[in-house]
């Protein structure tokens, strides 16, 4: 009881914007998270009916601002209510902070476009940004970089990055044009080159959890494609993209388990073309590849990310997540030659129908228990 | 013409696109349902549903103005069909053509039927596949992308360097169309495509292409499709019977040049297209204006829609094209009419620059049904130089300028003009209704025509919406046009093909299997054919149980429907007086199944004829897939498989008789559709004898001759296509 309040007293350490959070307040968040939110937005905030909250896209922003209004108002069109009629302004404030304090990495990323000339022999600074307007300025719910086609000009990204962990990180940053990057108004990275390299590690430097501002600049030659790639990566851990290929307005898509099973034909790094996602409502996907006639992976806890194939013409694979399960090895039904006839979902199971070696047979995939899968022949 | 400026925030965004739209049109932008992202496809079904196919792997159904989902997570749709008959859609699913059926009739697919995935994929993201498109016969047609990327590239090293050839073919059939005219049934039709996006079957059953300009393709084609030709993307040929790798590499532009049918209609780069999508033809009667009978073609880049029509001259199609509408909000890519008349179409502007600017959008085009546009309505070709057709009267006369130019044909992307030229424009005339120019100019084959009336208006001085016109010159105008094929009650659907055309493809040479390889074992249940199952008495076995060709046609006593059948026959070795220029002459006769459909037996050793007449034919409908003669004098052995036709009670025909057929122990007849008896169209009709033909001509003889009566031919197909070891694929 006494830690209790004596927690109470602590003042969270984060300071985000104007609002101090409080592990009161942070509590209370997470009450009302996993009494209302987590319906849709899933136990880790990582998504289900409603998107993630705790990616990198922000469809309706990601300022304490905006999540408080998407809070309060709802989002037309979707089953996210306006809860100003639900909670207090105080709760609402709450769960806004606790969605706050799980973000990692870039996020309310401002972009914005400058004509060359004025930049010409100066070096690349956010002075010399700040002494001219911009040509145009928008908030990119991808939270990274990216340019048109054909971009002619200069860039600035200016995004706050959520560090959660303290530690050594560094820059790594391809040699191509003018690239300026800062930290907290510190110059940490300056490169000019005529001549583009693949990649380039720039020194490492130590970064408090918190929330930093950091500012991109960058300026390189027009082509076909912006060829600017940079990410922040953790000494000896992950990284962020603080670069990237535009969603065109696509927003990022996850399939996951629903009631019913499900099929999901994407194309999946490692798995033939012709695979068969048979997504179970117990969260197991089990991949059957149709010309093969074999069960090639499963995976408990599933999902397929489609996300990394809705840009540009598709050239990135979809992502197949979960807990890969052993699969017994060979063919589903004995023979040599397969052929895919139909499938159809039948409750929580999925029937595919086959020509194996000329003659048609069936067979289902069911759940079984939390984390396994039945294959039943006909 | 309204020309519209758009707001100034667009404009920021696009430097300055100028919607230009024609009098008496408008164009509306419908709402898209949430999460309807990249539009790739759009069909109608005739009560006026919209549905919609996404690259993200949706179907969605708009009634009215409700969307709701039908289908989802399907792997990139590229096309989407309402067939009519199946009330089901076909997708064109990277992977394969799939039916979405829905059963219960709940308004959602709830079963995934693969029509065919006979045609390789290597996962390369390029693998597009577009389509399916329907004949009259209610067969799918759709088109295979080349790779990106991969091993199998064919760079000439023209004009210079590395020279191009980036496309790759990594897996069978890719740059192909094919036909698939029921479940599991795959025909690769045509091939030399590279990025064949757009596909439409004109309302006279003839197969367009649309390709996008590249390695090999020098600028934006419009092609008029026939089964077996090849239309310029080398990378594609490995997957013919008389190609290798190898033998692709070991030649040159010159010799694929040999081979390849040029496009009807180069969809000129920039000005008209730079990544056309799927034609579609004017078939509302009037409704969407005075242009009935002409192809509409929506441009992903350009975000446009232009017209282009076609004209046979010396027994090809060649044409025009001309700009029509635009400042689209994205890159049309498919197109639809609805049962207005009014002209929709799915965009997309992801992956690839459209200039409309949004990444996607369904719109369509109306017309006011009073106002007439004015505008280059068509233009044809003479024998001294062209007639253009306006919509209008035309006010004061204006003399065209004219230019042309031709193409390269190599590895590397596109080409530019080449010699291009000023040509000098004489004897104009106007017809007496004002509405048509004739000019003469000096006219050469493989080029472009760009003829342009700059200021030309109409009567009420208004100017024209698009004042240049482009026609694609392939052939003269002949002294007399050659006459079409005859006519015998049925044509070749779909393959735009006349019957016994001399200009069809020839069927690619193989080495027969040996005779004791085509030895196959007689099933307990054959009746054998021998002397007493025969009634023509002119036909007789001689003691080595050989039946030689007999005057008057032969059929057995007993009739039969589906049935698996054996024969060998043999040509008697001619003399060269006795064939000389009469190929149709040595060993003619006939497998004459159910008495009407024929499986053409002559000698095609050495001695080529028209392809439906060669050895193996069915006769004027298939030619054979490959040709696995072996020479006079020795015994060649047929066996057969098929299932007769199918006829309503009234005795309307209601399903074609199949036929699968191995020459010398080589598949030549792949479950093959027949389009009727050989000399008319299909007459309702039970069992019938089994029938050999006489014919004019050199000697031929029959031999172990067998026939298996009322097989399941559903249930013997698959291991009947892999009877011999040369047959598995």
């Amino acid at each position: 009881m006494k830690n209790h309040f004596l927690s109470l007293l602590f003042i969270y350490s984060l300071v985000l914007g104007s609002t101090v959070r409080t592990f009161a307040s942070l509590e209370r968040g997470q009450e009302i998270y996993s009494q209302i939110c987590v319906t849709c937005h899933g136990p880790n905030l990582d998504g289900g009916i409603g998107p993630s909250l705790v990616d990198a896209y922000w469809k309706h922003g990601d300022t304490s601002e905006a999540i408080m209004r998407a809070i309060s108002k709802g989002i037309n069109g979707t089953e996210m209510i306006a809860y100003e009629y639900v909670y207090s302004e105080e709760d609402r404030q709450a769960v806004t902070d606790f969605i706050l304090d799980k973000q990692e990495g870039n996020r309310q990323t401002l972009r914005s476009f400058y004509a060359r000339d004025y930049f010409k022999g100066k070096r690349l600074t956010p002075e010399l940004f700040d002494s001219v307007e911009s040509s145009s300025q928008e908030i990119l719910p991808e939270n990274f970089l990216y340019t048109k086609r054909a971009f002619d000009g200069l860039l600035r990204g200016q995004s706050k990055l959520y560090i959660k962990q303290a530690g050594k990180y560094r820059f790594e940053v391809n040699l191509h044009g003018r690239t300026s990057i800062w930290l907290n108004g510190e110059e940490m990275h300056y490169t000019d080159v005529d001549k583009s390299k693949d990649s380039y590690s720039s020194k490492q430097f130590h970064l408090d959890a918190g929330i930093h501002d950091l500012e991109v600049l960058h300026e390189e030659p027009t082509g076909h494609s912006m060829r600017f790639n940079a990410r922040l990566r953790k000494v000896g851990g992950g990284y962020w993209m603080l670069t990237g290929k535009s969603l065109e307005g696509n927003t990022p898509k996850i399939v996951r388990p629903g009631t019913e099973a499900k099929v999901v034909r994407k194309w999946i790094e490692g798995l033939p073309p012709r695979t068969l996602l048979v997504l179970l409502p117990n969260q197991v996907m089990v991949a059957y590849d149709s010309a093969s006639g074999q069960v090639v992976k499963a995976w408990k806890s599933a999902l397929v990310n489609q996300t990394p194939s809705l840009d540009n013409r598709s050239q990135n694979q979809s992502v197949a997540k979960g807990q890969e399960i052993a699969v017994a090895a060979g063919t589903v039904l004995e023979g040599h030659e397969f052929n895919l006839l139909h499938y159809e979902t039948q409750g929580d199971s999925v029937l595919i129908s086959s020509l194996v070696d000329g003659v048609s047979q069936n067979f289902t995939i069911s759940p079984q228990g939390t984390d396994s899968f039945t294959v039943s022949l006909h | 013409m309204k020309t519209i400026l758009p707001s100034l925030t667009f404009v920021l965004f696009t430097s300055l696109v100028l919607a230009q739209i024609p009098n008496g049109y408008k164009v509306v932008t419908v709402p898209l349902p949430r999460g309807a992202v990249s539009v790739l496809g759009l069909c109608h079904k005739p009560d006026g549903t919209l549905a919609i196919a996404t690259w993200e792997g949706e179907v969605w159904e708009r009634k009215g103005e409700v969307w709701t989902k039908f289908a989802e997570d399907l792997m990139e749709p590229n096309g989407i069909l309402w067939d009519i008959q199946e009330q089901a859609y076909y997708v064109g699913q990277k992977p394969e053509l799939t039916r979405l059926v829905d059963s219960n009739k709940d308004g959602v697919c709830d079963r995934y039927e693969t029509v065919t995935d006979e045609f390789g994929i290597s996962g390369e993201y390029h693998e597009y596949h577009f389509g399916p498109v329907i004949d009259s016969l209610g067969r799918k047609y759709a088109s295979l992308n080349l790779g990106a990327r991969g091993e199998f590239t064919v760079p000439d090293g023209k004009p210079f360097g590395k020279g191009g050839g980036n496309m790759s073919y990594n897996a069978p059939w890719r740059g192909w169309v094919y036909r698939s005219d029921r479940d599991g049934h795959f025909q690769p039709l045509a091939s030399g495509f590279r990025s064949p996006c757009g596909i439409g079957m004109s309302p006279e059953d003839e197969l367009f292409i649309t390709d996008n300009q590249g390695d090999w393709v020098a600028d934006c084609p419009l092609y008029h499709v026939r089964e077996g030709n090849f239309y310029g993307h080398p990378a594609s040929l490995p997957a013919r019977a008389d190609y290798t790798k190898e033998k692709v590499l070991s030649q040159t532009a010159s010799d694929f040049d040999k081979i390849r049918t040029k496009p009807a209609v180069w969809l000129v780069r920039e000005v008209i297209a730079n990544s056309p999508g799927s034609p579609i033809w004017d078939t509302t009667e009037g409704k969407f204006g005075p242009f009935t009978g002409q192809m509409f073609i929506g441009d992903q880049r350009q975000s446009n829609y232009f017209r282009s029509g076609v004209e046979k001259v010396n027994g090809e199609y060649q044409g025009w094209c001309v700009d029509f509408l635009r400042g689209l909000e994205s890159g049309p890519v498919k197109m639809s009419f609805d049962p207005q008349g009014r002209l929709w179409s799915a965009q997309v502007g992801r992956g690839w620059f459209s200039k409309g600017g949004k990444r996607t959008a369904v719109q369509y085009a109306e017309w006011d049904r009073k106002t007439i546009p004015f505008a280059l309505h068509s233009a044809s070709l003479t024998k001294t130089g062209f007639a253009v057709t306006f919509t209008e009267r035309i006010g004061k006369k204006i003399t065209p300028t004219v230019r042309s130019w031709g193409y390269h044909y190599y590895s590397t992307y596109g080409s530019p003009p080449v010699d291009e030229k000023e040509l000098p424009v004489s004897n104009y005339q106007l017809s007496k209704d004002r509405k048509t120019v004739t000019f003469d100019v000096p006219l050469e084959t493989d080029r472009v025509y760009a003829i342009h009336f700059p200021g030309q208006l109409n009567t009420d001085t208004e100017p024209l919406d698009f004042d240049t016109i482009y026609y694609t010159l392939n052939q003269l105008r002949p002294a007399k046009e050659p006459k079409p094929g005859r006519n015998v009650g049925w044509s070749l659907v779909g393959s735009s093909w006349s019957r016994n055309d001399k200009a069809r493809p020839l069927p690619p040479v193989v080495s027969p299997l040996p005779l004791s390889e085509c030895k196959v074992a007689r099933p307990s249940n054959a009746l054998v054919l021998d002397a007493s199952q025969w009634s023509n008495p002119n036909w007789k076995f001689d003691e080595q149980a050989v039946m030689p060709r007999g005057k008057g046609h032969n059929p057995t006593k007993k009739e039969f429907g589906d049935a698996r059948i054996h024969l060998e026959f043999r040509f008697d070795p001619a003399t060269k007086a006795e064939c000389e220029g009469k190929s149709q002459l040595y060993g003619n006769s006939g497998i004459f199944l159910m008495s009407a459909y024929e499986l053409q037996v002559v000698n095609s050793f050495q001695n080529d004829a028209f392809a439906d007449g060669f050895c193996g034919a069915v006769y004027g409908q298939h030619p054979p897939l490959v040709n696995a003669s072996r020479a006079p004098g020795n015994w060649q052995s047929y066996d057969i498989l098929y299932k007769a036709p199918v006829f309503q009670k009234d005795g309307l025909f209601a399903e074609p008789l199949r036929l699968s057929v191995h020459h010398n122990g080589h598949l030549i007849q792949n479950d093959a559709w027949i389009y009727g008896e050989v000399g008319g169209p299909y007459k309702a009709h039970g069992k019938r004898p089994l029938m050999i033909q006489d014919h004019k001509g050199t000697g031929v003889s029959f031999r172990n001759l067998w026939i298996v009566p009322d097989i399941n031919y559903e249930d013997e197909l698959y291991s009947f296509k892999r009877l011999f070891s040369s047959s598995l694929n």
